[in-house]
């Protein structure tokens, strides 16, 4: 008679384990009483029995003698060529964040005409009552209007137009 | 990482020192390289590419060791990458080649996907030799998926408990069993054959006096 303290599941569970080796003395003769009564669990164990024998005849392969050397070769080359790489990788963002930073400083000066210094309106020399009046023209519509000489920006503005 | 019996390993690694880590690396190699190769060679099935899965994996170890944070054990963590590089590398010759391809010799190879062997018996007189022997099993695993394939090899092969092939594959132990009864339904039948025949090859030798 099966060991109605155990049930399958619990014998299943041990066999699939380690076949129910583990087990205390007393656990393993309910184990055994159990399976020599359970058609299911006898077909576990049988089975499991075979996979275990199946698999522990099955020869263990090692490593072959050279593979150390080989991946001793390996980690050096990488070593020695990522190492180019690695500061690329901090390099690399850092040259993009310079030449997109140049890029818009040279948009921005451009804009801001940089090769003409900036002057207030008080700033601008004026030596007639002609400059003066030119002058006041510039800077009515724009306060920021830069240029050294009145007279240059305004032949300038007339050739161009407003920019 | 608490209780990790590689802990002074991959602390004396960590040092930075590159004649250290070298040191380091070999001391892990030595002690890993034959259950770690082997396990290559069950899921790939083919010597070279075992080979390259370790080299592969080792030089991951080195590259990733200073990232290697986790709570599991650095066994669990190398045995992660060898069975991860050992699937990738299988999968990318079957996706490179359409023909059983001949790579080592020492075992079959699936690269189709079909079957290299046929696991029935051909000639029951015929005794078989071990090299067979591991053909025919290694083709029964070849069979399996490259999910259950790992489960196999680390359960029966490298005798991990249900726990340690969860931390290895990243999975709970109920994935584990499910996985594992998969296998199961799977390999009976072709292992069944293995062992009919082996058996049955048997015979004649102990009867008649052999061969």
């Amino acid at each position: 008679m099966s060991n109605v303290n155990i049930g399958c599941d619990w014998v299943r569970e041990q066999l699939e384990d380690d076949l129910g080796r583990s087990l205390a003395v007393e656990a393993a003769r309910d184990l055994d009483e159990h399976v020599a009564h359970c058609e299911a669990c006898r077909r576990v164990r049988a089975r499991q029995e075979m996979f275990a024998r199946v698999f522990h005849e099955l020869p263990r392969v090692s490593a072959p003698p050279d593979l150390l050397v080989q991946i001793e070769a390996e980690i050096e080359r990488r070593a020695s060529t990522p190492r180019r790489f690695r500061v690329l990788r901090f390099a690399a963002p850092i040259a993009a964040t310079a030449i997109a930073a140049t890029f818009l400083a040279i948009f921005v000066l451009h804009r801001a005409r940089p090769d003409h210094v900036v002057l207030l309106r008080e700033d601008v020399v004026c030596t007639s009552f002609a400059d003066y009046e030119l002058r006041d023209r510039l800077y009515k519509d724009n306060p920021f209007f830069s240029d050294t000489d009145p007279a240059d920006a305004y032949y300038r503005i007339l050739k161009e137009g407003w920019k | 990482m608490k209780g990790d019996p590689d802990l002074a390993v991959v602390r004396e690694f960590l040092t930075g020192d590159p004649e250290r880590k070298r040191d380091a690396i070999g001391k892990l190699y030595e002690k890993y390289q034959d259950r770690a190769f082997n396990t290559a060679y069950r899921i790939t099935g083919d010597f070279n590419l075992a080979k390259d899965v370790i080299q592969d994996s080792f030089v991951a170890v080195w590259e990733k060791l200073p990232g290697f944070r986790t709570r599991s054990k650095f066994s669990s963590w190398l045995y992660r990458i060898v069975v991860n590089y050992s699937i990738e590398r299988r999968r990318r010759v079957l996706r490179n080649s359409r023909h059983a391809l001949e790579m080592s010799g020492d075992v079959a190879v699936l690269p189709d996907g079909s079957e290299p062997v046929d696991l029935r018996v051909d000639a029951p007189d015929r005794r078989l030799s071990n090299r067979e022997f591991e053909r025919k099993v290694q083709a029964a695993i070849d069979k399996l998926s490259p999910r259950l394939r790992p489960v196999v090899v680390l359960r029966y092969i490298e005798d991990r408990s249900y726990k340690e092939i969860g931390e290895i594959l990243r999975c709970s132990i109920g994935t584990v069993k499910s996985r594992l009864n998969r296998a199961h339904a799977a390999l009976e039948p072709l292992l069944h054959g293995v062992v009919r025949e082996e058996r049955e090859s048997a015979f004649p030798r102990m009867g008649g006096g052999g061969e």
